[in-house]
């Protein structure tokens, strides 16, 4: 090398010069002390930097997920057409069954849609796809915009994000006042009614009393609790304080580790011992035991639970045939099955078999 | 709160995240499988795992705390809806920390942004260990490498955080800020050497320490 690096130093350090390069670097560097002690300070520089400490607010890590929390929509991946159909079957069920009992549950799970306002499994309720108060959405678009005014078309990574957005847009559940009139109706009477139902399911279930269930508790019957669309005076509370700090300070499945470490073995035990004689039942099953599996992640019990999980969601499709629960069960099979470390395998390839042949 | 120096021992995972291109983990990859099919949960685990590294990267280049929390939010939201795209095999930490980088560059250069220096507390943080006068050398050395990270431009910055902090080749870097990978050289060329000028001071009591260190 006739001159000194100069400027290629810093590729130098990055191991990013093309092998030539490379070599001839380094036979300069071997004669050049100048250039050695420049490349040794540029190496102190980025450990210097790495030991920069970066300020965040106190209690800034433990509010962000919540606030992140409310500003995720669920992906549209399940037809919402069909989901939304079999809620509405249900929800008929539900007002010509058990008027009465409907209206009494209601008024528990009105509470508990307050402390625990969100739903946690995927191919859950249908209902979990009520969507997060508008401000959430009003307040997503502005920060969007604040920080990307307007992508050239080239930057195609990111247009792919604006369109995935736009693709979203009309998948998505629609604010309720976007619907038409009619449609708006049957969502509403499907949303409140679909609450009852599953209030119904946790009293035969036999997870909830009159009186207020522990966190756990609230967490283990996450579809009631999410899909509870209860009184006008609830909603309004609901919608009137800054959705994040509402979100963040319930409680739910966030409770304290140790709290929630003693109820472990209580909410397995109950889990265990828990039958579902209908689709709605062994549904909200499946999501207890998805919940508990993300509570307790650590094996054998994690497993179990999410064996059991599967179990649960075959059995919602035995009950009701509903085509989405047969997918949903042998997908989630399978995935245990793919998965690295799969201790039942046997036992979750007999269950795969039993199902009828999937897409 | 230091975002390096978190002791957490429940932010285990998220250290060993943080500690550059790990091998995938597959039982973060169930964690994502799970989020993408709208598990809620598991996303709100993926939150807490990276959070503080997604922060890190989005503050090194914005400079401003409230910014970075925009920023940080907007990442996740886009990662979350982008979780159908993303390969399970390949590592979440580099590419939400691309996705939070590109960001904070785009919003950096939008003429929205309020390009006021950060609150300078975090300069003055005393360096812990080591003699007295160490101390004292370190921690004005971090004010003022502190200030001279501010006086990069944001493009100089994203590209130094993501080479430096992340750990990213080139190529991934030329990737997520849409420049070429020449320009990447070029910018980390000239923000290291504005670095080492402002630091050259110190550098070389550091570098004799550590040089004392290694004969140890």
């Amino acid at each position: 090398m006739s001159g000194h690096p100069g400027e290629i130093l810093s590729a130098f350090l990055d191991g990013e010069l093309s092998a030539a390069d490379q070599a001839a670097v380094e036979g300069h560097l071997r004669e050049c002390p100048a250039c050695a002690h420049e490349l040794e300070e540029l190496a102190a520089v980025d450990a210097f930097a790495r030991g920069l400490p970066v300020p965040a607010p106190a209690g800034y890590f433990e509010e962000l997920p919540g606030r992140v929390r409310a500003r995720v929509r669920r992906p549209a991946r399940v037809p919402r057409l069909a989901v939304w159909a079999a809620a509405a079957a249900a929800a008929v069920m539900a007002v010509t069954v058990t008027p009465l009992l409907m209206q009494r549950e209601r008024s528990v799970t009105a509470p508990a849609a307050q402390s625990a306002p969100y739903a946690p499994a995927a191919g859950a309720a249908p209902p979990s796809t009520v969507p997060p108060p508008e401000a959430g959405f009003a307040d997503a678009g502005a920060t969007r915009d604040r920080l990307l005014p307007t992508p050239p078309a080239k930057r195609e990574a990111q247009g792919r994000l604006l369109e995935r957005d736009r693709a979203d847009k009309p998948a998505t559940l629609p604010a309720a006042s976007a619907l038409p009139r009619p449609a708006e109706e049957a969502l509403r009477k499907t949303k409140a009614n679909v609450g009852g139902l599953a209030a119904e399911d946790r009293v035969a279930a036999g997870t909830a009393t009159t009186k207020a269930p522990p966190e756990s508790e609230v967490a283990a019957a996450p579809s009631a609790d999410a899909r509870a669309e209860p009184t006008a005076d609830a909603q309004k509370e609901r919608v009137a304080p800054p959705p994040e700090r509402k979100l963040a300070a319930g409680g739910g499945a966030f409770a304290h580790p140790d709290d929630r470490a003693l109820m472990m073995d209580k909410r397995y035990q109950a889990l265990l011992s828990r039958s579902a004689t209908s689709a709605a039942q062994a549904r909200a099953l499946r999501d207890a035991w998805d919940l508990f599996a993300h509570d307790v992640p650590a094996p054998p019990r994690a497993d179990e639970a999410r064996v059991r999980a599967i179990e649960a969601g075959a059995l919602a499709w035995r009950l009701g045939h509903d085509p989405d629960d047969l997918a949903a069960a042998r997908a989630r099979a399978r995935a245990y099955l793919d998965a690295e470390t799969a201790p039942q395998a046997a036992r979750v390839r007999a269950l795969l078999e039993s199902l009828p042949p999937g897409p | 709160m230091d975002v390096p120096s978190r002791a957490d021992a429940g932010r285990a995972l998220e250290a060993r995240a943080a500690g550059g291109p790990a091998a995938p983990d597959a039982a973060e990859a169930a964690l994502l499988a799970r989020a993408r099919d709208g598990n809620l949960f598991a996303f709100d685990e993926i939150v807490k795992r990276y959070q503080r590294r997604v922060y890190a990267t989005a503050v090194r280049i914005v400079r401003r705390h409230d910014v970075a929390d925009d920023v940080v939010q907007e990442a996740f939201l886009r990662a979350h809806q982008a979780l159908g795209r993303f390969d399970l095999s390949r590592p979440f930490g580099p590419w939400i920390c691309r996705i939070a980088a590109n960001l904070a560059v785009n919003h950096v250069r939008s003429p929205q942004a309020r390009e006021e220096a950060l609150p300078e507390a975090h300069a003055e943080t005393p360096v812990k260990g080591a003699s007295p006068l160490t101390r004292l050398l370190d921690t004005e050395a971090r004010a003022v490498l502190a200030r001279a990270l501010e006086d990069l431009s944001a493009e100089q910055r994203a590209v130094f955080a993501l080479r430096v902090f992340e750990d990213l080749s080139y190529k991934e870097i030329a990737e997520a800020l849409e420049i070429s990978i020449g320009t990447v050289m070029s910018r980390l060329s000239r923000a290291r050497e504005r670095l080492r000028v402002a630091l050259t001071p110190y550098l070389g009591a550091a570098m004799a320490r550590r040089a004392e260190g290694s004969e140890r």
